[in-house]
């Protein structure tokens, strides 16, 4: 029954006469995209961390005290820099949870042997890691529209930085499973950068309060420079040399005062393309 | 005589579609590959038989790219195949040897995300069809048997019609009837003209399917050819009980034979191992000279069997640590 439709539906002509395209990797890579999103509704624990992101949001609508920006209150503060712990979770937890538990499931390695590029299948991840982003990024910029009438100041700078981010954070994430045996060790794993990075983010602790050379040290690290650049690109405020009598700038002045952070951020993004050269498709590869 | 020779196979033109060249691979201290050669054509099959830890999946994974050759080389459709290039994209496929599906995807789906990833696939019907799972279309793969996954593993490798597919023991867990399914599946596409490298423990598999085998033990290749050469070059045997009073020194020398004692259940045996070119005529010729001496010393040769090889015979013999499977006939009863 089965053996007839070989021959029949499947024709391969004579080997190497047959003139195909190749589909595109942009094509392959929407198409995986696609297949993301099927996988993070149906997956709950996908689902659960995607979610969980939110309950910064409400972290931050509850924050009290004197703001140290003036004109800027607590609130915004926190609700312009939480998609970065939003980016954070999702992109350093959640990617390094799945990539090290499809490895382990040889789903990497066969759509490798089947010849789907690297750029494929990490460009579906980012996309869709970047979609659900920017869904969740919608609730705190609602509560800042709705409660208190503020739109971003510089759109092109919260939505670069968002995109940037994300693309570190998820990279960092895959690249991190070279160093996870399994889905759980890689979980944990992804714990402590995790909590490195928001320590060092600004969002918990402002980092003006911190030592001089710790808090160099953490504006050098990833996520202290993003949270600045959605404060920033949000509020219309230069907070880059701290937050403390930052003042209202917007355009060209606002760009030029944030671009050491942007480097920063640029550095990152680099680092993380390149921590992917150390990626094992294989759970039986050496290391 | 040398075990991994082949009577001259190859086309002469250059270009195999997938060409091993003493191949070496280690896993730190341990080599698990050590220096094996072959090639497969377009329109062949190759089998890579052996016993468990041979190295023939290590073989395998460094023609898919994912190991590079500690020493030796590999090319696959004239590429280096390390890293998956561009210019094999699309024309390779594989099944590796443990399944690598999403659980949470359908098998339609599965099927369909691998062939909008592919350029100009077969109809998801016909992948349906071909793996016998068109009423488990709407049913989630963590659903799915081992040898229905299997048997998806092994559509969606093919609904790509690559140039060259590597098998690693796609037919495990198959029940007989799906198994002959596949092989069907599997002999129609060798004859469409794409190359294919196997991998099985099922010696029928290979007998049935292989244009040219290699058996492998311990990294290294004990026996190399067609099904028929392979069982040839193993030799035929000529056995009989140990006749009562003769010596080992008495037994007359036979043409191309070699004699050695054994035990069987107990009693002492005598074994030719019959060997030659002349495979056809070479156990008549032996057996003629036996049965003049049996009639002229008066001896009776009880028991007395003539058998060829089979490729059990020979795999086991290799699995025994035959260093080479020519040299020697079994030593254990
Ligand atoms: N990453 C690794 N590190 C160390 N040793 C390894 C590694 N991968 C494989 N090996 C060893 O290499 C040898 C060959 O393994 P391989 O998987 O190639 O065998 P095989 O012939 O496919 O066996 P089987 O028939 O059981 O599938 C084995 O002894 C195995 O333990
Ligand atoms: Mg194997």
């Amino acid at each position: 029954m089965t053996t007839q439709q070989t021959a029949t539906a499947a024709p391969t002509g004579t080997a190497g006469a047959r003139q195909r395209r190749p589909v595109s990797t942009l094509r392959q890579t929407l198409r995986l995209t696609r297949t993301e999103f099927t996988l993070i509704y149906r997956y709950r624990t996908a689902l659960f961390f995607v979610l969980f992101p939110l309950v910064f949001v409400f972290l931050g609508v509850v924050t009290q005290g004197e703001s140290p920006v003036p004109g800027v209150s607590n609130e915004t503060l926190a609700l312009t820099g939480s998609p970065a712990a939003i980016i954070m979770m999702i992109g350093i937890m959640h990617v390094s949870n799945t990539y090290a538990a499809r490895r382990e499931q040889l789903i990497l390695k066969r759509f490798r042997a089947s010849g789907v590029p690297p750029l494929a299948l990490f460009g579906a991840t980012t996309l869709s890691v970047l979609a659900v982003v920017v869904l969740l990024t919608a609730v705190p910029v609602g509560v800042l529209i709705g409660g208190s009438g503020e739109l971003p100041a510089d759109p092109v700078m919260v939505a670069l930085t968002v995109v940037l981010s994300t693309v570190t954070m998820v990279l960092l994430g895959a690249a991190s499973t070279r160093l996870a045996r399994n889905a759980e060790s890689a979980q944990m794993i992804s714990m402590l950068p995790f909590l490195a990075l928001y320590s060092s983010s600004g969002l918990m602790v402002p980092l003006e309060m911190m030592p001089g050379e710790l808090e160099t040290v953490c504006r050098l690290l990833p996520m202290a420079p993003v949270v600045d650049l959605l404060r920033g690109g949000y509020t219309g405020h230069d907070v880059f040399g701290g937050l403390a009598g930052a003042s209202p700038a917007t355009g060209l002045d606002l760009w030029a005062a944030a671009l050491p952070s942007l480097a920063v951020v640029l550095v990152w993004t680099a680092l993380s393309v390149l921590a992917l050269r150390y990626f094992r498709w294989d759970p039986r590869q050496p290391g | 005589m040398s075990t991994a020779e082949q009577p001259t196979a190859g086309t002469g033109s250059g270009e195999h579609a997938i060409s091993v060249r003493d191949l070496r691979q280690s896993y730190g201290d341990f080599e698990a590959v050590r220096g094996i050669s072959f090639e497969v054509e377009r329109g062949e099959l190759f089998a890579l038989l052996g016993t468990n830890g041979a190295g023939k999946t290590t073989t395998v994974e460094t023609l898919e790219g994912f190991r590079r050759p500690t020493a030796g080389s590999v090319r696959v459709l004239g590429a280096d195949p390390y890293g998956q290039p561009p210019e094999l994209r699309g024309r390779v496929d594989a099944v590796l040897q443990h399944s690598g599906l999403f659980p949470e995807l359908t098998t339609a789906e599965t099927v369909d995300l691998s062939r909008d990833l592919a350029a100009d696939p077969m109809d998801r019907d016909a992948v349906l069809e071909l793996t016998g799972l068109t009423d488990k279309a709407g049913v989630q793969v963590r659903q799915l048997s081992g040898g229905q996954k299997r048997r998806l593993d092994l559509g969606l490798a093919v609904l790509s019609r690559p140039e060259a597919l590597f098998l690693d023991e796609p037919t495990t867990g198959m029940d007989p009837e799906a198994r002959r399914a596949t092989w069907e599946t599997i002999a129609g596409l060798v004859r469409e003209g794409m190359a294919i490298l196997l991998t099985t423990h099922y010696l029928e598999e290979a007998e049935r399917l292989a244009d040219r085998l290699a058996i492998m033990h311990r990294g290294e290749t004990r026996a190399e050819g067609t099904v028929r050469d392979v069982v040839l070059r193993w030799g035929d045997r000529i056995a009989f009980r140990m006749p009562a009073g003769v010596r080992v020194e008495d037994l007359p020398e036979l043409p191309g034979a070699t004699a050695a004692a054994e035990i069987r259940r107990g009693e002492a045996w005598v074994c030719y191992t019959v060997r030659g070119d002349d495979a056809d005529g070479r156990a008549h010729r032996a057996m003629e000279p036996l049965l003049e001496w049996a009639r002229r010393s008066g001896t009776a040769l009880e028991r007395l069997e003539l058998r060829s090889a089979s490729l059990e015979d020979v795999f086991l013999s290799v699995a025994e640590g035959a260093a080479e499977v020519v040299s020697g006939g079994q030593d254990s009863g």
